[in-house]
């Protein structure tokens, strides 16, 4: 329960947004779904700004871009035609039906990524987030949530190779548990482009050329997650045995 | 603020503060159908339609309903039995959940029945992985999920307008033994001593018939008697009610494992609007007691204190408040300030009794600890014949160590108190409790109250499986009752459940055992370190029924059993599903597996050949009885063997074992397939000890109140007592009016617990029920020979709400009633009757499983869990296989997912639903229950238990199906993926 909560505005502007959020006197933070926020039970949290009237629940096609605005719901992404299938698979694989229908694409991105189907798969496909204020884009796996002190995520696009074949794999303690391990990968009949989850902490790892039959992906040096699901070394072991596979499968999956 | 939307049909405007949730707003608006089961949308109790979609109301803001349409349970279906206004139909899922008898304990029905009608709105013909997918955001711990499944695809067909089949009961034949043989080409199993071989079984199994009497409700699936007010969401459990005036109680929790209260500010907590009262160590009598729940007098540790100057881990109690608003109550909690002298904490119980490690119970006040210096609650020691005589007799010897976990019950309702003064100033305590008597005696010298002046009243239990023979937060929540005067409502959250609460002990269970070159076993040896946690709570006899069941299994000449239960720095352990049994066939089932392997011995045939039979004496029963000396008991009925034959017939054993084929999965040459049995046994009820009692007073309809104290926690046993007393009385079921259970007016009965309700609450309920019959044919008798000639009384039958003669004669059951109470010798018809057992007769199973290992990753995925079971007769087979769905289930989680993880500062890292994993309707292995129904005479139409031994052997079968697989043992549970993957790196070395 968020018992210090004292506001709750439904902004009917991203500027209305903004000046909401950036307020200095009061600790204010968006509210895409809702799940993640309400969730926390975050005593700090004194103002919410919800987002559901600023339009941003619009699924486009853009010069071989799609185009997700932040406020889609996860389930609408499962029943989207036109999305990738290992898109629509991954979303479903996020959480379960009752959550998707809360939980938007920016609620997802904006609280713990790092482990996510859906977050891994859109890495792999080489996805760019953008903000409601800072200019330019972000690519997935360079985007850290503290970017998003005072500001908040309007859409996410990805491009749409020609040809291309994708895979996801993952680790769990059932089928249906949130991976301890993932790893996806985009293949086109020039490049590879692999995301592995549940290394690195807080970041998803995408190796853009990644090296054949390597045994573990490393971290090179940063901050692994190592807890009682994984040690690091072992993550590093299954994911090199999980960006194997999906290389393997993608390139399998290759059309023409 | 205000908010309008709409609610089922109807505009609402509610009055809401900003933080509430959804859930909170409509459960304080009287929309009682969504639940609380956590506080982060993972369990799905609170589930509503928003839209014509399923959604979660516990992570949604009440201000974000405004525009969209909600429903709950209550508008999904039409009102019951409403008088004159008659009854409109129940939706036809609402329907189905009742006749399949998808509801348990009932706490996630609403969520479920929303998910099903949103799923069944868009899709006619959902295919079952699409039912599953659908309820996969409702978590249930009670069920398996079979049935839930089941009811949603029969919904379906019967709003397709297909005819659908009756709800079971029959009786299949048992598997033909042509189907226990093995393939040709797969070779002889290895033989056992005695000759005994799947191969070998000639002869369908012995199965022993119960008296031929055909009975009318007694073995039939007839309905749950409180599913109606379930499937509505009615108003029925501890958090559905409001009173006037009444506060939230909430709690303090230390942040540290271990320390000492230095000092403790609470005046700015006090002086926040809104609080009524702060409570800590200084406030409250300082009485040592125990919270479990047992019979008097309670044989553990009284080493617990309301509130404390100490902190014996993470999540104990520091301080406790009440206000008017949960907000309130969370901000009085961070105004608190507490100064702590941090203490060294122990987290590894192999630590606990080491020289120099600090002493966890230093206090002088508690009491019946066996060696605080030492850390050591409790001890137990005991031996039978001399396993130092029979290792010397052995041709080989086997010993090691094995290990299971601290894992947390998980009722999706969690832990919820109501306290007031009634209008005769007696202390009235609503609470989910599992044993509302023992509550009342633990909590009266806690209060300063005498028992006379305390009323439980014990509603609806939203799931329990041995958390809720706890006195957990009752004694607080009175507390902050008598201080204010106010009626307090007190609920755990679901952090709180994990942190907070009670556990399962984990265990490192030594084994050692001696074996003759023919397999038979001569001495078998336990040691066991069982941890406690800060408190003792069932530290005794948790431990001593680890050995007193599964050193009973295998009956050797020479036994020995040693337990120290030791003090940790944790979560204290307490009562779960099992009680003991479950940790100590993790041990005894993966190593008799080994010993079977090791010595190229058949791994079903080896343990026939040592298991007990009918007839033998149950070994440990003169040993321990619950920290007492025990009586010799007789195995009456044992249907081990016939379960064997059935699980492996079940689940094609001779078809895969052995078979190099089957192991493999074709395409994907990473995965290994694997099959693996446990064979255990539990028993029923607490012999010489625990009492059961039931009243039965009828009614100037013929209709019957039975009054029991048993509690129904979501077994079923509220219908299975009915379906007895119905058997008895000759009229239906629905005829009874069943109440359970309220200290002021239910008789005495210890409570839910040691799978004893069928057995012990059964026996008193037909004692009951037969002194009633005997009144009512006297009275037909009477009535008989007024209008006629003179009848015996012994020749009448009960039967069809009529009583017989045997001249064809007949009176209403109604008639005789109304004749009792109002024409000729006026008396009420009514009876009590109580049983005690001098026997606890053991349930047998045997539980199959088979299993898919990847062999990159250390992945188990458990595909099948097969259990056959001796429970002696069945009262009512679709409640019964309930029971057996969901044990394997939770048994699974055991194995695979579950286990509380801490930090090096003695924190649950994992308090979560998310983060702890317990299975979900689209991941539970598939599952088949089979009932080999022996005759027990001792029980009540023959009826053992069920209860628990579910929980009992698809851990090892899983372990020994993991070996089977890939070729390594996994000693210490749960199986995640990184101990499987090590095992193989290791073996692969």
């Amino acid at each position: 329960m968020l018992y210090n909560l004292r506001e709750y505005h439904r902004a009917q502007s991203m500027s209305e947004a903004l000046n909401l959020i950036r307020r200095k006197d009061i600790t204010t933070v968006p509210l895409y779904g809702g799940t993640q926020v309400v969730g926390s039970g975050n005593s700090q949290i004194e103002a919410v700004v919800d987002l559901a009237d600023l339009g941003l629940d619009t699924i486009k096609h853009e010069r071989q871009r799609l185009v997700i605005g932040s406020m889609v719901t996860l389930q609408t992404l499962v029943e989207h035609d036109s999305l990738p299938d290992l898109i629509r698979e991954t979303t479903r694989r996020t959480t379960t039906w009752n959550l998707r229908n809360q939980e938007t694409l920016g609620g997802v991105l904006a609280a713990d990524l790092t482990r996510s189907p859906l977050a891994v798969m859109l890495a792999a496909f080489g996805a760019l987030l953008e903000l409601a204020d800072k200019e330019g884009q972000f690519l997935l796996e360079d985007f850290s949530p503290s970017l998003l002190n005072g500001d908040f995520i309007t859409t996410l696009s990805f491009p749409l190779p020609d040809k291309y074949g994708s895979a996801y794999e993952q680790v769990g303690r059932t089928p249906a548990d949130a991976p301890i391990v993932n790893a996806a990968a985009v293949v086109n009949l020039q490049e590879a482009r692999v995301a592995v989850g549940g290394l690195l902490a807080g970041r998803i790892k995408v190796i853009e050329a990644p090296p054949p039959g390597a045994a573990r992906i490393d971290t090179d040096g940063e901050i692994p997650i190592d807890d009682y699901l994984g040690s690091k070394d072992y993550r590093a072991v299954a994911a090199g045995v999980l960006v194997k596979r999906v290389l393997i499968a993608a390139a399998s999956r290759v059309e023409g | 603020m205000e908010i309008s939307f709409l609610l089922n049909g109807e505009n609402v405007t509610f009055t809401i503060r900003p933080g509430q949730t959804l859930l909170a707003a409509l459960r304080e608006n009287g929309v009682v159908g969504p639940k609380q089961g956590c506080e982060t949308g993972e369990c799905g109790a609170c589930a509503v339609l928003v839209d014509g979609q399923p959604m979660n109301s516990c992570v949604m803001l009440a201000a974000q309903a405004v525009g969209h349409h909600i429903e709950t349970i209550e508008g999904v279906g039409g009102e019951q039995q409403r008088g004159w206004r008659g009854s409109e139909p129940l939706h036809v899922l609402q329907h189905a959940f009742v006749e399949t008898g998808a509801i348990q304990c009932g706490y996630c029905t609403p969520g479920m029945i929303l998910a099903a009608k949103a799923l069944l709105d868009d899709n006619a013909s959902p295919t079952e992985d699409e039912v599953r997918e659908a309820l996969a955001g409702v978590l249930c711990r009670c069920t398996g999920y079979i049935k839930p499944v089941q009811a949603v695809l029969r919904a379906a067909a019967v709003l397709r307008g297909e005819k659908v089949p009756p709800i079971g009961g029959d009786k299949a034949l048992p598997m033909l033994p042509g189907l226990l043989a093995p393939p040709e080409d797969s070779g002889p199993p290895a033989m056992a001593g005695d000759g005994f071989t799947l191969v070998k079984t000639t002869s369908l199994p012995t199965i022993i018939v119960a008296p031929e009497k055909p009975l009318a409700y007694v073995g039939k699936p007839e309905p749950k008697v409180d599913a109606l007010k379930l499937v509505q969401g009615n108003p029925a459990f501890t958090d559905d009610i409001e009173m006037r005036g009444m506060l939230v109680g909430k709690l303090l929790l230390s942040p540290h494992a271990h320390a000492i209260i230095r000092h403790i500010d609470v005046s700015k907590a006090r002086a926040l609007p809104g609080i009524h009262a702060v409570l800590t160590h200084k406030d409250v009598p300082r009485v040592a007691y125990t919270t479990a729940g047992q019979s008097d007098p309670e044989p553990g540790p009284h080493d617990n204190f309301s509130l404390d100057y100490k902190v014996r881990w993470v999540g104990d109690r520091v301080a406790a408040v009440a206000a008017e608003t949960e907000e309130i109550a969370l901000q009085a909690i961070d105004l608190i300030d507490v100064e702590y002298e941090v203490l060294p904490a122990i987290l590894d119980p192999r630590d606990s009794m080491k020289a120099g490690m600090p002493i966890i119970h230093d206090e002088e006040d508690s009491w019946l600890v066996e060696d605080k210096q030492r850390n050591l609650a409790a001890m137990i020691d005991w031996e039978l014949g001399s396993v130092q005589k029979g290792f010397s007799e052995a041709d080989h010897i086997f010993e090691d160590t094995y290990y299971s976990p601290k894992v947390q019950q998980a009722p999706i309702e969690n832990h919820v108190v109501v306290t007031w003064w009634d209008e005769d100033d007696r202390l009235v305590v609503r609470t989910s409790t599992q044993v509302p008597f023992h509550a009342r005696r633990i909590l009266a010298p806690v209060l300063g109250l005498p028992e006379k002046r305390i009323r439980v009243i014990k509603p609806r239990i939203g799931g329990g499986f041995g958390v809720k023979q706890e006195i957990l937060i009752e004694d607080i929540c009175a507390h902050l009752t008598i201080v204010t005067g106010r009626p307090v409502r007190m609920v755990y959250t679901r952090e709180e459940e994990f942190a907070a609460s009670r556990t399962r002990h984990n265990m490192f269970v030594t084994l050692k055992t001696g074996v003759k070159n023919d397999g038979t076993i001569v001495a078998n040896e336990m040691y066991l370190l069982s941890d406690t946690g800060g408190s003792g709570t069932h530290a005794m006899t948790v431990a001593g029924n680890t050995g007193h069941k599964a050193m009973a299994l295998y009956n050797a000449p020479n036994i020995k059993f040693h337990t120290d239960i030791v003090y940790t720095n944790k979560v204290p352990s307490g009562a779960y599903r099992g009680y003991g049994v479950p940790q100590g066939f993790w041990a005894l089932e993966i190593h008799m597996e080994r010993i079977a392997r090791a010595l190229g011995l058949d791994p079903i045939g080896f343990r026939l050949k040592n298991a007990i039979k009918a007839g033998d004496e149950h070994p440990v029963s003169k040993i321990w009885s619950e920290g007492r000396e025990g009586a010799a008991e007789t195995i009456h009925t044992c249907g081990l063997p016939e379960c064997a034959n059935q699980g492996a017939a079940a689940i094609r054993w001779s078809e895969r074992y052995n078979n190099p084929e089957w192991h493999q999965v074709s395409g994907s040459p990473h995965l290994r397939r694997g099959i693996g049995l446990a064979m255990v046994m539990q028993g029923t009820a607490i012999p010489n000890l625990d009492m059961g009692a039931a009243s039965i007073k009828m009614n100037d309809d013929g209709s019957f109140n039975l009054l029991v104290g048993a509690t129904d926690l979501g077994t079923g046993s509220d219908t299975v007592l009915t379906q007895m007393a119905a058997e008895v009385l000759g009229c239906p079921p629905e005829d009874f009016i069943t109440y359970s259970s309220d200290t002021d007016f239910t008789p005495f009965d210890k409570g839910a617990y040691a799978s004893s309700t069928t057995y012990i609450s059964g026996r008193a309920t037909v004692l009951a029920a037969e002194k009633v019959a005997g009144q009512i044919k006297a009275v037909a008798a009477r009535m008989f020979s007024k209008n006629g000639g003179p009848v015996d009384e012994e020749e009448i039958l009960l039967s069809d709400r009529s009583a017989w003669a045997s001249d064809g004669r007949s009176v209403s059951l109604r008639e005789v009633a109304l004749n009792s109470l109002h024409h000729e010798a006026q008396h009420q018809i009514m009876a009590t009757a109580s049983y005690v057992s001098p026997e606890s007769p053991p349930p047998f199973a045997a539980q199959y499983a088979t299993v898919t290992v990847d062999t990159g990753t250390g992945q188990v995925t458990v595909d099948e869990l097969i259990m056959a079971v001796d429970g002696g007769v069945i009262i009512n087979p679709v409640t019964a296989s309930g029971q057996v769905e969901g044990g394997m289930v939770q048994a699974a989680g055991y194995a695979v997912t579950e286990e509380l993880a801490y930090d090096e500062q003695g924190r649950v890292v994992n308090p979560r639903f998310g983060p702890y994993w317990i299975y979900r309707a689209d991941d539970v292995p598939e599952l088949t229950t089979i009932f080999v129904e022996t005759y027990e005479e001792t029980g009540p139409y023959g009826a053992k238990a069920v209860a628990e031994i579910p929980l009992n052997g698809a851990g090892p079968a899983i372990a020994n199906a993991v070996y089977d697989a890939v070729g390594v043992w996994i000693k210490d549970a749960p199986l995640y993926p990184e101990k499987v993957w090590r095992a193989l790196q290791e073996a692969n070395a």
